[in-house]
This record gives structure tokens, C-alpha cells and sequence, in this order.
């Protein structure tokens, strides 16, 4: 893994993270418990805080796969977001975005094995 | 032929056995060596900052949270006689506190931009050299080969060794070589067989720059949350206005840090280009072109002054 597919995976975290900032602050503006929403932020934070590490110290893994996971991901994500406003079963719809989310994380933590 | 044939015949033999390449520019390897220690300093600032953040933060989450492995805070020390590392031998190192790698970071870094400059020193001595400087010389040819071997060392598959050109054979034995290359074909030559490392740390250097700014937006993202989710809860007008002032000034202390970042990245990207202006100019005898670097340089500093202004308010 090359120096500049590592920065577009880790700044791509940092991206979704800042999603997730945002989603909880959307829920809670709504009235709604982000609760989920920041348990699943606390735990990107987590990866992101490794990959940073691993960064440091120099880390090696198949980026181009990952990067194009993460991005389906991010897209079909973004995608319920958007449905989440008008959404009637707005608790399952969350419950997909974090799914999507943990599948994404679960991507970067194999990487790191 | 005559004799004022053989005269001037003679002439012209002679003119081609002395060196006709041009005699440096007045200060260029001077001021080459102190823009690179001035991009030296800058640098470990930045890192030093990045640092400050995230032990502040670190030290916030362990306040508010408590949540921490002690066991990863301890000093091992698993091999040689004098080296150390954080946490288990041989466990993984991903969970060691970020400020403690930063810190390696930092003093890796430290060790490339002390090569830099000892290699414009060096270029500068060996400018200047004859048989009186014979043995300092040596003594800075030897210090930039040790350095260089740490440097692998320490990079290990982050440096291609087989890309640094000069800087992987030199030491005290190659300083009579170098000499007789320098009197043979010019100070250029020299220089340009040294200018592939130049390339390489210089890369080495603007990676570390991104790899900071990686850290500076994990940090604003640990810090920042806390503030919208207060503002968006806050219901009393004053506390709501005082929680949108610390945002509003914690965005401007990151996107001033992350300027600096960019200003410090631009330069070392800017070092070889550099490093072949004063190729270029001992082969034209002009003045070397270092105007990218020095302003690259500048503008560093120009964003730190802004950035301390920024954190001091």
C-alpha cells in the first residue's frame, strides 16, 4: 500500500466520521437518542486513531479493494440519511446506516490484522 | 610554423587543461544551508503542536472517561542496551498513546532535517576545501554517513536506500574520491550525485507533513463534537454565544495549523528543484535560483506567526 492510497483511506474515515458527527446532531435536534449513532462514532474514532498509528509506523495492506468497499458503502449510507428526515421507521433505517458503517469499519480492522 | 603560432597554439592547450567551469555564486550553498535549517525548525514545530493537541485531549477523554490500559503507559525494554518502547514487548503498538508516537515522529523527522542540513554544510566545506580543511571534511562526511545509517534504520521500507545516490556510500573514505571527482568534472557533478537522496528525504519530509495533518483533523474531530452538541442543546442565549466563540476560534486555530502544514509541505516539495538550481547555477555561474524554497520558507513562517497569534487569543 502506497503512502498516498494510505492518506485517501484515512482522510475517508475522517470524512465518515464527520458524517456520523453530523447525523448524531441530527437526532438529537430532532428529539431522537443519537446513543447508537455515537457508539458507532466512538468506535471509527478508534480505527481512525490505529490507522494513524499505523500510519506512523508504517502499515501495509490492499488499498484500492478497500477504498472501493468503503465508498459503496458510503454511498448506500448517504442514501438513508437522505430517507432519514421523512423516514416512518426511522429506527430501522438508522439501525442499516450503523450496519453499513460497522461492515466498513469491519473492512479497515481486517486490514490491520 | 612560426613561433607566434606555437604561442598561441600553447595557449590553448592550456586553457583546456585548467578547469574553465565557473566559481560558485556568492552565499547560494549559505543561504541553501539556512533555509533548510529554518524549514527544519518550522517542522518540528508543527510536529510539537500536533503533540500539545492530542496529549490536551488525551488527557480531557482520561478525565472525563477514565478508560485507559495502565499497562500501556509502561516503559519496556526488550533488546538492545539501550533501547526502549511503550507497551508489551513484541504486543501491538497500536496501542500506545497517539502523543508518544507523534513524539517518535517528531524526533525522526528531527534526524532528517539534521542530515539536510549537515549535507549543506558539508557542500560548503567541501566548496571551500584544500588540504588545511582535509580532516574536517572528513569528520562531516563521516557524520552524514552515520546519520544516513540511522536513517535507514529508522525509516526502514519507507526510504528506498537504492535512491539516495551519494548519501549511501559517503563517509571519511570517499571524501578523496569526491575531491578528485570535484577537480576532474566540478562541484556540480558532485552535487548532482548527491541530488537523488536529496529527492528522497525531501519526500520522506512532505509525508510526514500529511501524515500530521491527518492527526490535526483527528484532533479538531475529537474536540469540536463536544461544542456543536453543547451549542445544539444549550438553551441560554449567553452560554450558547460563548460555546460558538470557542468553535469558531477552534476553526481558526485548525485551519491556520493545517496552513502551516500545507506552507511546510510545499517546501520540502520545493527542495529538489532547489537542489538543482544550484546545480544549474555552478554550471552557468549565475546565482543559484533558490527563490521557490526561501518563499516557500517565508510563508511558514508568515502562517506561524498567525497561528500563535490565533492560539494566544
Amino acid at each position: 500500500m502506497t503512502h498516498e492510497e494510505k492518506l485517501e483511506l484515512v482522510n475517508f474515515l475522517i470524512f465518515l466520521r464527520g458524517k456520523l458527527q453530523s447525523l448524531a446532531i441530527r437526532l438529537i435536534l430532532m428529539g431522537e437518542d443519537p446513543a447508537k449513532v455515537d457508539e458507532t462514532e466512538k468506535s471509527l474514532a478508534g480505527e481512525i486513531r490505529k490507522l494513524r498509528i499505523n500510519m506512523m509506523l508504517d502499515w501495509q495492506g490492499d488499498a484500492a479493494e478497500l477504498m472501493a468497499n468503503l465508498r459503496q458503502i458510503n454511498e448506500q449510507a448517504q442514501r438513508h440519511v437522505r430517507e432519514l428526515k421523512n423516514a416512518q421507521q426511522r429506527t430501522a433505517k438508522l439501525a442499516s446506516i450503523l450496519g453499513l458503517i460497522d461492515r466498513g469499519m469491519k473492512s479497515v480492522t481486517d486490514l490491520l490484522v | 610554423m612560426n613561433w607566434k603560432s606555437v604561442i598561441f597554439l600553447s595557449i590553448i592547450l592550456l586553457g583546456g587543461c585548467v578547469s574553465t567551469r565557473p566559481p560558485l555564486p556568492p552565499d547560494s550553498l549559505e543561504q541553501y544551508r539556512d533555509t533548510l535549517v529554518d524549514l527544519g525548525i518550522k517542522s518540528s514545530q508543527a510536529l510539537t503542536a500536533e503533540y500539545d493537541w492530542n496529549y490536551r485531549n488525551f488527557r480531557e477523554r482520561l478525565e472525563r472517561e477514565g478508560d485507559i490500559d495502565p499497562l500501556s503507559l509502561v516503559l519496556r525494554f526488550c533488546g538492545g542496551a539501550f533501547d526502549w518502547q511503550w507497551g508489551e514487548c513484541g504486543g501491538d503498538q497500536a496501542g500506545m498513546p497517539v502523543f508518544n508516537v507523534i513524539a517518535k515522529s517528531r524526533s525522526d523527522l528531527a534526524m532528517l532535517n539534521d542530515l539536510l542540513t549537515a549535507y549543506a554544510n558539508f557542500l560548503i566545506e567541501f566548496n571551500a576545501a584544500n588540504s588545511d580543511t582535509r580532516a574536517n571534511l572528513e569528520a562531516s562526511a563521516e557524520k552524514i554517513g552515520t546519520s544516513v545509517a540511522s536513517i535507514s534504520g529508522r525509516f526502514g521500507k519507507q526510504l528506498n536506500a537504492d535512491k539516495i545516490g551519494a548519501f549511501s556510500t559517503i563517509g571519511v573514505n570517499v571524501v578523496e574520491q569526491l575531491l578528485a571527482r570535484k577537480q576532474r568534472d566540478g562541484m556540480a557533478a558532485v552535487i548532482q550525485e548527491f541530488h537523488p537522496g536529496v529527492r528522497e528525504f525531501a519526500r520522506l519530509g512532505s509525508q510526514a507533513m500529511e501524515t500530521s495533518a491527518i492527526g490535526i483533523k483527528t484532533e479538531y474531530g475529537d474536540e469540536h463534537q463536544k461544542l456543536v452538541r453543547g451549542i445544539a442543546l444549550e438553551s441560554d442565549g449567553g452560554k450558547k454565544l460563548k460555546l460558538v466563540e470557542k468553535l469558531l476560534a477552534l476553526n481558526e486555530q485548525t485551519s491556520m495549523h493545517l496552513e502551516s502544514l500545507g506552507s511546510i509541505h510545499a517546501a520540502y516539495r520545493a527542495l529538489p528543484n532547489a537542489d538543482a538550481g544550484l546545480i544549474s547555477a555552478l554550471e552557468s555561474g549565475r546565482r543559484a535560483n533558490l527563490e521557490e524554497l526561501v518563499g516557500h520558507v517565508e510563508a511558514i513562517s508568515a502562517a506561524y506567526r498567525q497561528f500563535q497569534a490565533a492560539d494566544a487569543k
